[in-house]
C-alpha cells in the first residue's frame, strides 16, 4: 500500500509520460547509426500485417503507407519523397486474395537481403505466393496511389507494379512451392 | 480479405507478439526515457524488440494475454541490459518529447524536468525500480517475477526509491507534501 507521500509522487510520475516513437521510426536512418537489418524489417513486417488484418485492406494499406512516407510528404505530390530510400513492395497474394505490404528501408539495403526478409515472410505463409518488387527509387506519389488502391482487387495482374514504375522494376523474387527464383523484367 | 483474415491461425505467437506491440512500445519507451535520453532509448527499444522477435518461438503456448505478458518480460529484461550499456555516457535530461496531454506543462513542467533530473541521481537499482513502476507501469507483482522478489518486498523497495526521489526534488513527506 502507497503511504500519502507516496501517492504524490507517484501522481508526479504519472505525468512524466514519453510519447514513444512510432515502431518504424525505431530505425529511420536519421534516427540511428544502427543498420536497417532483415529482423528489424521483419517486425515491421509482422506489425503491417495486423494492420492489414485488423482494419481492413484498403484503409489499413492506404494507412500504412502514409506512415511510412517521411512525414507523409508522398501523398502531397513532394517529388523528393522517399529518394533517400529503396521501397519494397511485398505482395502476398492467397488465393484469390490480395495484400500489400510496403516498406520503406535504408537506401543501399541489399537486394539479398530483402530476398531473406521475403524468404520469412513465405515461410509463415506456406500456402501464399510472395512476389517481392524492389525499387531503387521513389517516384513521387502517383505510385503509392497506385499500390494503395489494389488491396482486395482479385486479379493477379494487380500486382504487377504500374507501367510506369518500370525503370524502377529491378528484381522480382517470386517465391513458390518450387523455391525462390529471381526474374528480371 | 477474410481469407487473409482466416489465414491467420488462432494462438499463433507471431500474431500474438505483434498485436502485443502497440501496447509494448510505450510502456517500454517510457521506462527508457526515464533512464536514458531520447536517441538512446530509441535504440533500446529496437533492439529490445529484435531480441523478442528473435526469441519469438519460446513464447509459451497459452492465449494471448499470457503470451504479451512473457513478451513484456522478455523486452523488458533486454532493455535493463541495454540501459546498463548505454548508461556508460551520460543521459541527455529533456521533456522534448514529453506527452503535454498527460503531463500538463503548465502546472508541473518544472518539477517533471526536475523530477527527471533527480532519477540520474538515484542508485541504478532504485532508478530501474521507478522506471519499472512508472515508466514501463508494471505492478510490484511483474516487478517481482523478474527480480526474484515477493511484491510485497517489492513494495518496500519502491517505497524507498520514492523516499529517496523525494529528498533529491525537495519535496517533504505527509502533512507538509502539498504546501
Amino acid at each position: 500500500m502507497q503511504e500519502p507521500d507516496d501517492t504524490e509522487m507517484a501522481d508526479l510520475l504519472t505525468g512524466l509520460r514519453f510519447k514513444a516513437p512510432a515502431l518504424e521510426d525505431l530505425w529511420a536512418p536519421e534516427r540511428t547509426s544502427r543498420r536497417v537489418t532483415p529482423s528489424r524489417i521483419a517486425i515491421v513486417l509482422a506489425v503491417a500485417a495486423v494492420l492489414l488484418v485488423s482494419a481492413g485492406a484498403v484503409a489499413a494499406t492506404t494507412g500504412w503507407f502514409n506512415v511510412l512516407q517521411p512525414n507523409g510528404e508522398c501523398s502531397k505530390g513532394d517529388p523528393t519523397c522517399g529518394s533517400d530510400y529503396t521501397q519494397a513492395a511485398i505482395a502476398v497474394n492467397h488465393v484469390s486474395n490480395v495484400t500489400m505490404v510496403d516498406v520503406l528501408v535504408k537506401k543501399g539495403f541489399s537486394q539479398a537481403r530483402l530476398g531473406e526478409i521475403a524468404a520469412e515472410v513465405a515461410k509463415k505463409n506456406a500456402d501464399h505466393r510472395v512476389i517481392v518488387y524492389l525499387f531503387d527509387d521513389l517516384p513521387p506519389g502517383p505510385m503509392n496511389a497506385s499500390f494503395a488502391g489494389t488491396p482486395g482487387d482479385d486479379s493477379v495482374p494487380a500486382l504487377a507494379p504500374p507501367a510506369s514504375l518500370a525503370p524502377y522494376w529491378l528484381l522480382t523474387y517470386d517465391l513458390g512451392p518450387s523455391g525462390v527464383r529471381e526474374t528480371h523484367p | 480479405m477474410e481469407a487473409t483474415v482466416a489465414s491467420v491461425r488462432e494462438g499463433d505467437h507471431d500474431q500474438a507478439i505483434t498485436a502485443a506491440l502497440p501496447s509494448l512500445l510505450p510502456r517500454l519507451y517510457n521506462f527508457a526515457r526515464y533512464r536514458l535520453g531520447p536517441d538512446d532509448a530509441r535504440d533500446a527499444v529496437g533492439a529490445a524488440l529484435e531480441h523478442l522477435w528473435r526469441n519469438r518461438g519460446k513464447a509459451p503456448d497459452a492465449d494471448n494475454a499470457s503470451v504479451e505478458h512473457w513478451a513484456m518480460r522478455v523486452a523488458v529484461n533486454k532493455m535493463l541490459d541495454e540501459v546498463r550499456r548505454h548508461r556508460r555516457r551520460p543521459s541527455q535530461v529533456s521533456l522534448s518529447d514529453l506527452d503535454v496531454s498527460v503531463s500538463d506543462p503548465n502546472d508541473r513542467l518544472p518539477q517533471l524536468l526536475q523530477l527527471r533530473a533527480a532519477l540520474e541521481t538515484l542508485p541504478r537499482r532504485d532508478a530501474d525500480l521507478v522506471a519499472l513502476r512508472f515508466g514501463a507501469d508494471l505492478s510490484n507483482l511483474e516487478i517481482g517475477e523478474l527480480w526474484n522478489m515477493t511484491p510485497g518486498a517489492v513494495a518496500v523497495a519502491v517505497h524507498r526509491a520514492l523516499g529517496r526521489l523525494r529528498t533529491e526534488i525537495g519535496l517533504k513527506g505527509d502533512s507538509d507534501a502539498r504546501t
